[in-house]
């Protein structure tokens, strides 16, 4: 009887011996709080145009890249070429991506065919293409993240057509012709507007440089003294504009439809020289371009097309809080 | 184990009967106890450790929430009282006399130009407003900037350096707007992007008064302050929820004040669907959202309006859960392990003492009848085993008694024939006497019936079963005098009892059924008669005395015969007989004394009565 109460007691002893240890184990040590590895899981780099230039629609879409590829945990080297029009810089800028083989290149094309090439090129050694604003005339790329240009050129030819008087002739002043963002807005305007020609009497591609873009304004406005209505394509074209009037002093005998915005912008919209403002949301732009790279890199569904949207602000509704939003970037 | 056992009879069925009976096998107490023991105890600790662990994760969730409770009622009570601050800050400002004394010109002027004079007035006068709200302006580092707009459109800066934005269209704007409607009140607008400016657009939150004459009381203009989100966003982010979620600000028209991702949510890419949840006739304060794992706490400010919404994520509790999950498994586990040492433990000191007493029961029934089961325990099987001990105790007593029985009955009925003479004998030696006496033949008389008598005190003597030698001797030479009475010269005699041989003892009547025996069937059937020799003789340690005849001996047959079984109905002719003697001889001596037969058809027959030798073996009758 002895030996069995003797075994009795070990076995006990050893049981609350187990049952203490592993419960002081594990009541004592929580869970540590997940350390966000600090190792990217993805290499992404864009390469966009108007790199750290003047455009502040540029600046917008990089902080969009970084805070997605912060919120994601990916490394996102952005790059670019000074000028929108800078099409072999930015080809040179490709080629050396290609070199660094990163997982994906996100590009915002400064030309719509003659980036083809070397986009098959980076697509051949598996990097994964996605572009950004500006699109390629190829199937290559995963996704396109940008506006809707050929709507937001034809909502354009929608106010004009409200907005327009019996014979009055309107100017289009427009950026580089190949890039994809004139090219489709130029199309959603010309190919929507009413009696196009007696209309529309003027398109010239000025670039984004806005210094030549209010030299060629003022210019034009000097040969065609008819023109009642400009049109400024982008943001470049729209300072162009604006400059240009300003100079001339013709503010308020021109109507005036812009895209994009900038503080700049925003403060001819307040003081009457642009009367109807197209807004893009180029940090959302940034933003989904990392957030679907991400998605297509990780294997997870994706789509093809992420409109970013556009708004058409004028004086009357730019303090509608939704609207100050998308013209004035949150910073503290 | 049950199983139905089915009632058709046919043989067929029978024979399933019998395999249900097979199936029923041999089941260890041991293994019951341990396989029952263990399902009771797994049942148990996983009945507890679903219940334990359970409650544990509500007890986790419902924590959080109270603690995401708590830190929503610290936001909006810091976020109130910062405004409050700021509240009396503004009231401050509209109630200085520098401030009521420009507002009162401007609107005496009531926007009209200026002579010189007045523009000097109006130049000192700006300069001390301005200077009073660029003093309270920079008590607080929040402060982007105060403004006075008189009721004529002049807009004075605390910041002289700046420029005023002549297309900011403040009498368009919320704040403006409400602070001349409420007169009396301070109005906080939140969340919006301030152009009063030139050249700045940005965010801040304004706290706005209508500026009132202090002796009319009339509206002179509207004051106001904006202010930067350090602050809100200092005390909003020092409550960190860590993974957990996260807390985000709304006025009372549900748009975002301040939020983490605050840039993201004013770009679109993050939404949070606060009205939804929300709306505004909800008097809830807390809804979870179960596909996405999430819920939804707010706590409402009274003074603002505002309210401070938190979003507790209840998935990330999974990394709790799974932490937790194991923790009790393991636990679990670990029981069921123990529980399966204890019960092997528990069970074999239950089945051990109870295999011991099978295997003294099974020792039993094989016929040990000395076996004693040990006894280790005082309780049941420790009882059993006692009494077991004591039944084969008893049973073994009881067989002896029996043995011991038979043997006394045996001893007592050959006791009893002991007593008996040959009734033949009795009345062929009365005969005798009889005829011996018609004839006159007295002597011969005497003679007889002296012998007689002697053989009659010898025989019916009672108490002594012994006699010595000496007397067996005189018995059977009275014996044979008598006999030899009636068979003349038929019979003959010679006796030989050494001297130091006549002290031994020996049972009463060995002799005398013998001698009759030879007389009777080896003698008597004889022409001519015969002799009979008597011989005592020691050898080692025993007694021989032989009977030895010249008669007409015995066939091997009739040899055989005589000891065994079948010589019973002997009896009736010879008395005692001589199986009988054999039978006493044995029983009080054993095995090795008794009767040997030698015999030749014709020649004669010698029987070897064999008898313990030593005077000392007294050899009673047990």
């Amino acid at each position: 009887m002895k030996k069995f109460i003797l075994k009795y007691v070990a076995l006990l002893v050893l049981f609350a011996l187990s049952f203490y240890s592993v419960s002081s184990y594990y009541l004592n040590t929580p869970p540590s709080l997940q350390q966000v590895s600090q190792t990217p899981q993805y290499e992404i780099q864009a390469i966009v145009k108007s790199y750290r230039g003047s455009l502040d629609f540029w600046l917008i879409v990089e902080q969009g890249l970084v805070n997605a590829s912060q919120e994601y945990n990916v490394s996102c080297k952005v790059t670019g070429v000074r000028s929108e029009d800078d099409i072999q810089g930015q080809i040179q800028l490709i080629e050396q991506a290609i070199e660094d083989k990163p997982d994906a290149l996100i590009i915002a094309a400064t030309d719509y065919e003659q980036l083809v090439p070397v986009c098959e090129k980076a697509a051949d050694v598996g990097i994964q293409i996605i572009t950004l604003d500006s699109d390629i005339d190829s199937t290559i790329p995963d996704c396109f993240v940008g506006t809707d240009n050929y709507r937001m050129g034809k909502e354009i030819a929608f106010l004009l057509e409200e907005d327009l008087q019996e014979g009055e002739q309107v100017a289009v002043i427009s950026h580089y012709a190949q890039a994809y963002t004139a090219l489709e807005r130029k199309a959603g305007l010309l190919e929507n507007i009413p009696n196009l020609e007696q209309t529309i009497t003027t398109v010239i591609n000025v670039g984004s440089n806005s210094k030549i873009a209010k030299e060629q304004t003022i210019l034009l406005l000097q040969e065609n003294p008819d023109i009642s209505y400009l049109v400024g394509l982008n943001e470049g074209t729209s300072l162009g504009i604006c400059y240009a009037l300003e100079e001339l002093g013709l503010k308020d005998q021109i109507k005036v439809i812009a895209c994009d915005s900038s503080e700049k912008l925003v403060k001819y919209l307040e003081n009457g020289t642009i009367d109807y403002l197209f807004v893009q949301n180029p940090f959302s732009m940034g933003y989904f371009a990392v957030e679907e790279t991400v998605n297509i890199l990780s294997g997870k569904p994706f789509s093809n097309k992420i409109d970013t949207g556009s708004v058409l602000i004028t004086k009357d509704n730019m303090r509608l809080l939704e609207n100050q939003k998308l013209l004035f970037p949150f910073t503290k | 184990m049950r199983k139905k056992i089915s009632h058709d009879t046919s043989p067929a069925s029978q024979s399933n009967n019998f395999k249900i009976l097979n199936f029923f096998r041999y089941n260890s107490i041991g293994t019951s106890i341990i396989l029952y023991f263990m399902v009771l105890i797994f049942i148990m600790v996983s009945v507890l450790s679903i219940i334990s662990y359970q409650n544990t994760i509500q007890e986790t969730e419902q924590i959080s929430i109270d603690y995401t409770a708590q830190l929503l009622n610290q936001v909006n009570t810091q976020i109130d009282s910062y405004i409050e601050n700021m509240k009396s800050i503004g009231i401050v400002v509209v109630n200085n006399r520098d401030v009521n004394q420009l507002m009162s010109f401007l609107n005496k002027n009531k926007g009209a130009p200026l002579s010189e004079f007045d523009t000097l007035t109006l130049e000192q006068l700006t300069a001390a407003a301005s200077s009073h709200m660029d003093v309270v302006g920079n008590t607080r580092s929040e402060i982007t900037n105060i403004a006075l707009i008189s009721r004529y459109g002049d807009v004075i800066l605390s910041d002289q350096s700046k420029q005023v934005n002549p297309y900011s269209d403040y009498n368009l704007s919320d704040w403006y707007l409400q602070a001349l409607s409420y007169k009396n009140e301070i109005v906080v607008s939140p969340s919006h992007v301030q152009r009063l400016i030139a050249g700045e657009y940005q965010w801040v939150i304004s706290i706005s008064k209508a500026i009132l004459d202090p002796s009319t009381l009339e509206v002179t203009g509207v004051m106001v302050i904006d202010l930067n989100y350090r602050v809100i966003e200092g005390i909003c982010e020092a409550v960190n929820l860590g993974n957990n979620g996260y807390i985000y600000l709304v006025d009372s028209r549900y748009n975002l004040i301040y939020h983490p991702k605050q840039r993201l949510a004013f770009s679109g890419v993050v939404q949070e669907n606060t009205k939804t949840i929300f709306p505004p006739d909800s008097s809830l304060q807390q809804v979870p959202l179960e596909q996405e794992g999430t819920i939804y706490l707010r706590n409402s400010s009274g003074v603002t309006g505002w309210m401070a919404i938190g979003v507790v994520n209840t998935q990330d509790l999974i990394s709790n859960r799974n932490y937790l999950i194991e923790f009790y498994l393991i636990l679990a586990g670990i029981a069921v392990i123990f529980s399966a040492l204890f019960a092997v433990l528990i069970s074999s000191n239950i089945t051990r003492p109870l295999k011991k007493l099978e295997t003294s029961m099974l020792s039993m029934e094989q016929g040990n009848l000395l076996v004693q089961a040990e006894i280790e325990q005082n309780n049941e099987i420790g009882q059993l085993s006692n009494t077991f001990n004591h039944m084969v105790l008893r049973i073994r007593q009881l067989m002896e008694s029996e043995v011991a029985k038979e043997e006394e009955k045996r001893k007592s009925e050959l006791r009893a024939l002991q007593a008996q003479i040959n009734p033949h004998f009795l009345y062929n030696t009365l005969e005798t006497i009889i005829w011996m006496s018609a004839g006159g033949k007295t002597e011969e008389v005497v003679q007889v019936t002296s012998a007689l008598a002697q053989l009659f005190r010898t025989s019916l003597s009672q108490g002594e079963s012994d006699i010595t030698l000496a007397v067996e001797a005189e018995n059977i030479e009275s014996y044979l005098t008598i006999q030899k009475m009636r068979y003349k010269d038929k019979l003959s005699f010679q006796l030989d009892f050494p001297e130091e041989l006549k002290k031994y003892p020996i049972p009463k009547l060995i002799l005398q059924p013998v001698v009759e025996n030879a007389i009777y069937h080896g003698l008597k059937p004889s022409p001519q008669g015969g002799k009979i020799e008597i011989t005592a003789r020691q050898n080692q340690d025993k007694l021989i005395i032989t009977i030895k005849d010249n008669g007409v001996g015995m066939s091997t047959q009739t040899l055989q015969s005589l000891l065994s079984e079948n010589s019973e109905s002997k009896m009736d002719s010879h008395g005692i007989g001589i199986k009988n003697v054999n039978e006493r001889i044995q029983l009080i001596y054993g095995s090795e004394y008794g009767l040997h037969f030698e015999s030749t058809l014709g020649i004669g027959t010698t029987v070897t009565i064999v008898l313990p030798g030593e005077p000392e073996n007294e050899g009673e009758i047990k």
